[in-house]
């Protein structure tokens, strides 16, 4: 599925961990994590609306939609 | 457009498996309401003292009426046995042992004993009393002294107690031969099996001439006999075809181990399966993979041994059909097929559970990866 999880990004640029964005929106690190590396099957509306909160993002900067090829190209280079 | 056409598919399915149903049903409603009365009848001349049927249609030797009660009846009920004897050797019952399992088994009988013989010593033995009885009373007759009637008849006594300890003996059995049983099979009713001189025959009604009536067939004809190499039990409905002691020996290993074997998978699948599904179940794990797995285990061993247990006999009788005469009568598959459509509903209903199970394992885990 061609969705890519910017979360990491998102962290990285509001210079905040992953276990304080766990703590802060009440969901695992193990989910989290989930999330984070791309793994996860959906996310629901509360999940992100709790994430664009606290990262003060739009749901945009977290998730992106990439063609078939540009996603094939980042799977190979993770 | 995929998923209508599997519809249509299983529709079709369901429509072939009715039709089949309806026209199996509705043949043998159709052949029972096209008899119109007509009764066959047979008729054929057999004799009482024939022996070329091993005595299949004699009836025992008629014991002298003139000799003494407690005589007569004794010998009346020594010949009813031996008879009795003859007869359960040719429904071949007298089995010593040995196993089945489904359709096959392995057994051990007795050698066909030469009822010929047993009927020329009974013979022998009742005409020699008859003439000593009669002799005996003759010569009582014309005597007069008491203690000479005495003597003799104490001698007359004497003598019936030897006989009857002569017949009372036993037949000794020679050495048991070693079987393989199939099961299932049958005769016409105007053929017959008999055991004579060691050898395993048929007698089957050979149509001379047919007359007919406004209402009724009779048919005229006369039993003839053919030598066969199998032996047959009528009462079980078994074929035994006679194999070596070393054969015997090692499938009687085998055949135990192999059907322990099977029923003990039999558990593992049908009850191991069951009860650890429950279990995880009762966990809280009800649609994990170990589950959708056992499932689909199920349905296929189910299968495996429905279709297994209707087509072995087939294979049995294909590798035998040699030694195997075509007078007996085996059912069509179609029968054993239709006998087992239980389990095969079962077969079914166990892979829908099983693909139920599948789908509710698919949304589980896209549940456990929804954030």
């Amino acid at each position: 599925m061609p969705i890519v999880v910017n979360l990491d990004v998102m962290l990285a640029k509001r210079k905040m961990s992953l276990t304080e964005l766990s703590e802060r929106v009440g969901i695992t690190i193990a989910n989290l994590s989930v999330l984070k590396s791309g793994k996860a099957k959906a996310i629901r509306f509360s999940t992100l609306d709790e994430i664009c909160k606290i990262l003060n993002c739009q749901p945009g900067d977290i998730l992106e939609y990439l063609n078939e090829e540009d996603y094939s190209k980042l799977i190979g280079n993770r | 457009m995929r998923k209508r056409s599997r519809s249509v598919l299983a529709l079709v399915v369901t429509g072939i498996v009715i039709t089949w149903f309806i026209l199996t049903f509705w043949g043998t409603t159709t052949s029972n309401e096209n008899f119109s009365g007509r009764v066959t009848t047979d008729i054929y001349l057999t004799y009482d003292d024939d022996t070329a049927f091993g005595g299949l249609f004699a009836n025992p030797a008629p014991v002298n009426d003139s000799l003494p009660h407690y005589l007569y009846q004794h010998l009346a009920d020594s010949i009813k046995r031996m008879n009795e004897e003859r007869q359960l050797e040719n429904r071949g019952v007298s089995m010593e042992g040995g196993w089945a399992f489904g359709s096959l088994g392995m057994y051990t009988l007795h050698t066909p004993i030469t009822s010929l013989e047993e009927k020329i010593r009974i013979k022998h033995i009742t005409d020699r009393l008859d003439s000593l009885t009669i002799a005996a009373n003759n010569k009582i007759a014309r005597l007069t002294n008491e203690d000479s009637i005495r003597r003799i008849k104490d001698q007359l006594r004497d003598t019936t107690a030897y006989f009857n300890r002569m017949l009372n003996q036993r037949v000794p059995m020679p050495d048991n031969l070693h079987y393989l049983s199939l099961q299932g099979y049958s005769l016409p009713e105007s053929t017959k099996f008999f055991v004579q001189n060691g050898t395993y025959n048929l007698a089957y009604l050979k149509i001379d001439s047919v007359k007919q009536s406004h209402s009724d067939t009779w048919r005229y004809g006369h039993y003839e006999r053919k030598q066969i190499p199998v032996r047959y039990s009528a009462e079980n409905k078994m074929l035994f075809i006679p194999v070596s002691a070393q054969l015997y020996k090692v499938l009687s290993i085998a055949g135990p181990l192999a059907s322990c074997l099977l029923v003990a998978a039999g558990c593992y699948f049908f009850l191991g399966f069951p009860l650890q599904i429950l279990i995880n179940i009762s966990r809280g794990n009800a649609f994990d993979d170990k589950n959708v797995r056992r499932l689909n285990l199920m349905a296929l061993a189910l299968l495996i041994a429905t279709v297994g247990t209707i087509l072995s006999p087939y294979i049995i009788r294909l590798c035998f059909w040699k030694m195997i005469p075509d007078d007996f009568i085996f059912p069509g598959i179609w029968s054993k097929v239709a006998a087992k459509t239980q389990l095969f509903i079962a077969v079914v209903v166990i892979y829908i559970t099983g693909k139920a199970f599948q789908k509710g394992n698919k949304l589980q885990k896209e549940q456990d990866l929804t954030i």
